[in-house]
């Protein structure tokens, strides 16, 4: 008897139950969270007792999905996200009693991304986290937000076209749906070729890497907040265990296909990310951007193509999605009622509320890359990744990003620690829930940044994936 | 007996006319529309596969995608009515800001 | 070969109507016209439950939705669209499309997969092998799109759930009097 896919089945059993508990306590719909909060904490629980199972790794339903290391990783890294885009929004009347069931199943999803081994499942995966998502994003009921679902959900139905065209002619080419069973080899290469670079061009669309990016400030802009957040790490983390799952599994001995590809869309999102994040006077459209390059980031791990990479990809996940959450905590406290934030909002924050402005240092400073940060571990562990497979321009592009990057997320920081010109205004609200995910964030960042080694071990064990099926 | 690489370059000009679509239209229910083409050529393709290699795992994922492309239906006509509600008027790029 | 000509005629006619009709209820009808054509495709390529599935989910359900909608917000208004500045950008990745959607339908069309000589299996494609294989090792793909069915309904509840005029939190406007 194998637990392998309780994580998920929990979180299926948990989506009836909230829904439940929505239908029972209508408007007092506090109950939901909690039950979404247990769901979680649940399928937490029993992820982390099949990391130390030892019937791991395990192909089922006939090698549709595979449950190793790496999906347990992912796992974890969505788990961290749904919980902390539920609390971020913890029981907030303007996104409805529905928001928990909603981010359940986006998690559903995410989660299904991590162990797809089969174009069906892949398939499957993305479409069970944009779905919730396009509502998400349109469920706050004003214009923006209804423009933003609008622009995600069109985005979204195209390049699930793109992708699953390139996935049919990817089954053309060699037979079978299974990747573990892609013959790079005995395919027929011109349909090989063509389907590989539009599933690709699919995945990279999901990801967000810049000639394909165009959609995601609007979107995140539009978006109310907690969607943002859960955006911004969840979809960020399914989209690249996905695209890592595929290419590693698929199409492993054939990196020369796509792998410098990948390279040079690292290096132009990087730098471009990182320019374009310099110019915004939105705080959420700056972090849109910052996710931009970050994605960028995300692909070197992937194109390096070696343990390395696998590693540094996952590694960087965590910082990266810790930094996320601190910061739209932080935005969520300052704005109160309002769903945006713009730079001017943030002058003379650190007379106001010191320690608002602290968490924000720290949240900023991991994702620019500084040291005793998580940020800088993972940007380390990027470059040695870099470094290893010989592909020094990676190396250097990152490094170029990083630094146009600090300055975009100084500036912030620069009008948090000004003077206030005019009056003081009234002080700022802590929800409980919201600000035990920012102290958590920011503690573990820290954490991370002194001391990664048990994370580092685990991304160690998981990255060991490929070698193994 | 019908010719299944005609089929798939019947599929890949479906497919081409749904981007089109998608790129040059700008009311949103034409975009959409073509982009449930897009769907339906990958359908189409797949189906063609399936016949060439006497495999059903093809026309399983035809049948998952038309089944997925109903539920996004439903979802994408909910936000367009909301959107209408809101504006009374249809335009992607009237209702949005786009600040680069 | 006739057959599949004029079909394809058809399918390719809708198709192109879809994006040049100047009304969405034009567009959605020459939709349907691509769909039925495809229906025929999938019987041809004995694919018959899917060829039925066609019919009564697309054709059926999901366009008479969309006609639906389109009359509901459409109905009796000029909807043509106004002149815009992006033009350009448009048509190139217009161009683009065309240009990558021919080289696709080229490579589809020259490199045939490697076909199977024998006769079809048992039951391929019908009501039965589609059942036996939805039913048995393929559930869980069943499950999911179920799952997806559910999230559209509770979609549909969120979006068009009655709310108050938005406007302003009624305590900043107390701040600012």
């Amino acid at each position: 008897m194998t637990y392998a896919l309780w994580p998920e089945y929990s979180v299926v059993i948990g989506v009836f139950v909230t829904m439940i508990a929505v239908m029972v306590f209508n408007r007092r719909s506090i109950q939901a969270y909690w039950v979404g909060l247990a769901t979680i904490v649940v399928s937490g629980i029993i992820t982390i007792a099949d990391w130390s199972s030892k019937s791991l790794p395990v192909a089922l339903y006939g090698h549709a999905v595979t449950v190793d290391a790496f999906s347990l990783v992912v796992n974890g890294l969505v788990l961290v996200a749904a919980a902390g885009a539920l609390m971020i929004g913890w029981n907030d009347k303007r996104y409805g009693p529905d928001f928990p069931v909603l981010v359940l199943l986006a998690l559903l999803g995410m989660m299904v991304l991590g162990l797809a081994n089969n174009f069906v499942v892949l398939f499957i995966g993305i479409e069970l986290l944009s779905l919730p998502l396009y509502i998400l994003a349109a469920s706050r009921g004003t214009g923006e937000s209804g423009e933003a679902g609008l622009k995600y959900l069109l985005l979204g139905a195209f390049s699930s076209g793109i992708l699953l065209f390139g996935l049919a002619l990817l089954y053309g080419a060699s037979g079978t749906l299974v990747f573990t069973h892609l013959d790079p080899a005995h395919m027929i290469l011109p349909l090989a070729g063509a389907g590989l670079a539009l599933t690709v061009v699919g995945l990279v669309f999901k990801l967000g890497i810049v000639p394909f990016h165009m959609w995601i400030p609007d979107v995140y802009e539009g978006s109310p907040l907690p969607v943002t957040t859960y955006m911004a790490f969840g979809t960020k983390v399914g989209a690249a265990a996905i695209l890592m799952r595929f290419l590693f599994f698929g199409f492993s001995l054939d990196a020369g296909w796509w792998g410098p590809a990948l390279g040079y869309l690292a290096v132009l999102t990087m730098v471009v990310g990182n320019l374009l994040a310099l110019a915004q006077k939105d705080l959420k459209r700056l972090l849109a951007y910052s996710g931009i390059a970050n994605a960028g980031y995300l692909l070197v791990g992937i194109s390096a193509h070696n343990m390395f990479g696998a590693r540094a990809l996952l590694f960087y996940l965590l910082p990266y999605g810790l930094a996320v959450l601190a910061a739209f905590a932080v935005i969520q406290f300052v704005a109160g009622e309002r769903d945006s934030l713009s730079l001017d909002d943030l002058t003379g924050l650190a007379y106001r509320s010191p320690w608002l402005a602290a968490f924000l240092t720290v949240a900023m400073l991991s994702l620019a890359g500084i040291p005793l940060t998580g940020g800088f571990v993972g940007k380390f562990y990027l470059i040695q990744a870099a470094l290893f497979a010989n592909q020094p321009g990676l190396a250097i592009g990152l490094v170029v990003g990083a630094m146009v990057g600090l300055a975009a997320y100084v500036r912030p920081l620069q009008r948090a620690f000004s003077k206030a010109a005019g009056e003081s205004s009234e002080p700022i609200r802590w929800p409980v829930a919201g600000s035990i995910v920012l102290v958590v964030a920011v503690v573990a960042t820290i954490g991370l940044g002194v001391y990664p080694a048990p994370v580092v071990h685990i991304v160690n064990h998981s990255a060991a994936f490929y070698w193994l099926h | 007996m019908i010719p299944l690489n005609w089929i798939v370059g019947l599929g890949a000009a479906l497919f081409a006319i749904g981007a089109v679509g998608v790129m040059v239209r700008k009311n949103p229910l034409i975009m959409f529309m073509a982009a449930e083409m897009m769907w339906n050529a990958a359908a189409l393709v797949f189906v063609a596969y399936a016949r060439s290699f006497h495999a059903m795992s093809g026309q399983v994922m035809a049948f998952i995608i038309i089944g997925t492309a109903a539920a996004e239906v439903g979802i994408g006509l909910a936000i367009i009515v909301s959107v209408y509600h809101h504006r009374h008027r249809l335009d992607i790029d009237e209702v949005s800001q786009l600040k680069g | 070969m006739i057959g599949f000509v004029i079909l394809a005629i058809i399918a390719l006619g809708g198709g192109i109507g879809v994006i040049v009709a100047r009304q969405p209820v034009h567009s959605a009808l020459f939709l349907i016209m691509n769909i039925l054509a495809l229906a025929i495709f999938y019987i041809l390529l004995s694919a018959e439950f899917l060829a039925a599935a066609q019919v009564i989910v697309y054709a059926g359900a999901i366009m008479v939705l969309f006609l639906f909608v389109v009359t509901l917000l459409t109905a009796g208004k000029d909807d043509r669209e106004p002149k815009e500045n992006l033009a350009g950008q448009r048509l190139t990745a217009g161009i683009l499309a065309v240009l990558v959607g021919g080289g696709l339908a080229v490579v589809g069309v020259l490199y045939p997969s490697r076909a199977i000589g024998l006769g079809l299996p048992h039951n391929f494609g019908n009501l039965r092998g589609m059942g036996v294989t939805l039913w048995g090792p393929d559930f869980i793909y069943l499950a999911a799109v179920a799952l997806m069915l559910l999230t559209a309904a509770v979609g549909v509840l969120v979006l068009n759930r009655p709310r108050r005029q938005v406007k302003p939190a009624p305590r900043l406007e107390e701040r600012e009097s």
